[in-house]
């Protein structure tokens, strides 16, 4: 158990870890970030994943419900989908499951012979073609269309705002410190083009038929997701988030010719605008260390899988850097087993100052855990895990 | 008739303007449909160096979906050659989908792709699939494999519930279960009780191949 009781304390000394992870010194225990979904927040505490879409009292309970769980230094429970917004927009990129999962599914909204229009004017050619492609309701005539899309914003701007509340609320409650991710979120130009324009098939198959103008289109949106990614007033530490896709289904040549030089460019124009960049590296990023080591102090890596050591000996001396931890193993694993891989974990990562815990993707299903074994690994860190 | 070696070759290289200039040349000699089998088999062979080279890690995910379509699209020119019988010389049946709850399949149609150019009959059920789905399809075509592919985290009690409605319906013993996906892990293939896991659609097909040598 913490010797430290009260809110103030815990905030004090989260707050002076997080400070001083992110300051670039060694801080005097690893920070703690556990990440739970909405989805597995609502599993926790027994509330309708459905309902807690549409009523926000819900997602305040099912949060509490995580918060009292689990040891975290960051708030551990959020939510980036809302449901509302989508089903407005007749959204086909972001739809519900049978189970109430909010999830992206493969999908064209752009043609291969399309490129040459986004690439010319690529704001235009998003507003006025593809979204009408994407989002059915906004395939009608222009006054409508305004009308919907005016309507989908100010629900979005709704349930953020709701959102950020709760975040606020539990942050104070809890005593967390600032949190490690998200104030803003934006992709790697490549990925924007592959998740929402072309799909995964679709720009895997331009890489090879088409590569020059898959090139040339990475090169027209980079401008705008730096505006994505940076807001007009950004405050100082700020880290914008960026979720990686594509790149470790591509090839070498592939990826140092259509994915990197565009990513690279968003994340130092970021730093430069005093944003930095949280990446959350799905799959295994090993073999792009070197790429990634080139990236401005600001940039922190959280790893879905990968080699700590390498990590820790690269991309770790400089940056910082977390993950790889699968909760799921406490469904399989004794107790012991699970402290023991943390354990092996940190003492690899820990040659670095520059580590956070975290696990290696956002939990969203509670019963892929056992509670009570997950439990037991977080608080192990908080009190073992000591500089 | 083409050199089916070069094809083959030509195919594993993924030189698709290569493959579809030969099938132009092989088509314009009006083959015989027996000339076309030893066609189709030269390309399903190219697949075979195609995953040998992802195994071996030179080839990557975006070079697996490139050969399968180039192999698609090759079928689809071979098709209306091919004896009719030809579709029976199937290795197994394999029921596929993607379980409850996920409606992710782009892994999921890359092992189709590989298992079918592997001469496996597969029987795709599409995705966000309830257990019983999957059981009737394995009921109804008397499967040899199920697959179950996931993404989400979630999905791994989804496959648990599915394998359970397998051992209910009596059909466990009958099939093998391979899980697939981002998903899956060591610990997600014993909690679940499937026979194997893998991340890798090319090393699930051999290991297909083995469960119905």
């Amino acid at each position: 158990m913490s010797i430290l009781t009260t809110t103030a304390e815990l905030l004090a000394e989260r707050t002076e870890i997080r400070n001083d992870l992110f300051a670039g010194k060694r801080p005097k225990r690893v920070l703690v970030v556990s990440s739970f979904t909405l989805e597995a927040a609502c599993g926790l505490a027994g509330i309708n994943l459905l309902d807690a879409h549409y009523d926000i009292s819900l997602q305040d309970k099912a949060f509490e419900k995580v918060c009292e769980t689990f040891y975290s230094d960051t708030m551990p429970a959020g939510n980036l989908r809302y449901p509302p917004t989508y089903q407005l927009l007749g959204a086909k990129n972001w739809i519900l499951a049978s189970n109430g999962v909010v999830q992206h599914p493969e999908i064209e909204t752009m043609y291969a012979d399309d490129y040459d229009k986004l690439i010319e004017n690529p704001y235009d050619t998003i507003i006025e073609t593809f979204l009408p492609r994407v989002c059915a309701a906004l395939d009608t005539d222009p006054i409508n269309r305004g009308l919907i899309f005016t309507q989908a914003y100010e629900s979005f701007v709704r349930e953020t705002a709701a959102y950020f509340g709760l975040v606020a609320k539990f942050t104070e409650k809890y005593g967390y410190a600032a949190g490690t991710i998200t104030s803003s979120m934006t992709e790697a130009p490549f990925d924007f083009i592959a998740d929402q324009l072309r799909g995964f098939k679709g720009i895997l198959m331009d890489c090879r038929r088409i590569p020059d103008k898959v090139e040339a289109a990475a090169k027209a949106v980079t401008p705008l997701m730096i505006k994505l990614a940076i807001p007009l007033h950004p405050y100082p530490g700020m880290q914008g988030f960026i979720p990686l896709h594509l790149a470790p289904y591509m090839n070498p040549q592939q990826f140092e010719r259509l994915w990197w030089p565009t990513f690279e460019e968003t994340v130092v124009a970021m730093d430069k605008a005093g944003v930095g960049a949280t990446i959350f590296a799905e799959n295994d990023w090993t073999r792009f260390l070197d790429f990634l080591t080139r990236l401005p102090k600001s940039t922190v890596v959280w790893a879905e899988d990968g080699d700590m050591q390498k990590y820790t000996d690269t991309f770790g001396k400089d940056h910082i850097f977390g993950g790889f931890f699968d909760p799921t193993i406490t469904l399989s694993k004794s107790k012991e087993e699970c402290i023991d891989e943390v354990k092996k974990m940190c003492d690899i990562c820990m040659k670095s100052d520059h580590f956070y815990f975290t696990f290696n993707k956002g939990c969203m299903d509670i019963n892929s855990v056992n509670v009570g074994k997950l439990q037991a690994v977080l608080e192990w860190v908080r009190d073992n895990a000591h500089y | 008739m083409i050199d089916t070696a070069v094809l083959k070759q030509t195919l594993g290289d993924l030189d698709e303007a290569g493959v579809n200039g030969l099938l132009e040349q092989f088509l314009a000699g009006g083959p015989t449909a027996e000339e076309t089998q030893s066609v189709v088999e030269a390309c399903q062979q190219g697949m075979e160096i195609v995953g040998d080279n992802f195994e071996a890690g030179t080839y990557f995910v975006g070079d697996l979906m490139y050969a399968a379509q180039i192999l698609t699209d090759a079928l689809e020119k071979l098709k209306p050659l091919m004896a009719a019988d030809s579709g029976s010389r199937t290795v197994g049946t394999l029921v596929l989908g993607t379980v409850e709850g996920d409606i992710h399949d782009i892994g999921k149609n890359i092992y189709k792709a590989l298992s079918e150019a592997a001469g496996f009959t597969v029987i795709d059920i599409g995705i966000d699939q309830k257990p019983e789905a999957f059981v009737e399809a394995a009921k109804a075509n008397n499967a040899d494999i199920v697959g179950l592919s996931g993404v989400l985290t979630l999905s791994i009690a989804s496959m648990k519930n599915t394998i359970e409605a397998l051992k209910a319906a009596g059909l466990r013993d009958k099939v093998k279960v391979m899980i697939g996906g981002n998903a899956v892990s060591e610990e997600a293939c014993a909690f679940v009780g499937a026979d194997y896991w893998s991340k890798n659609a090319a090393t699930s097909v051999k290991k297909g191949m083995e469960y119905v040598a």
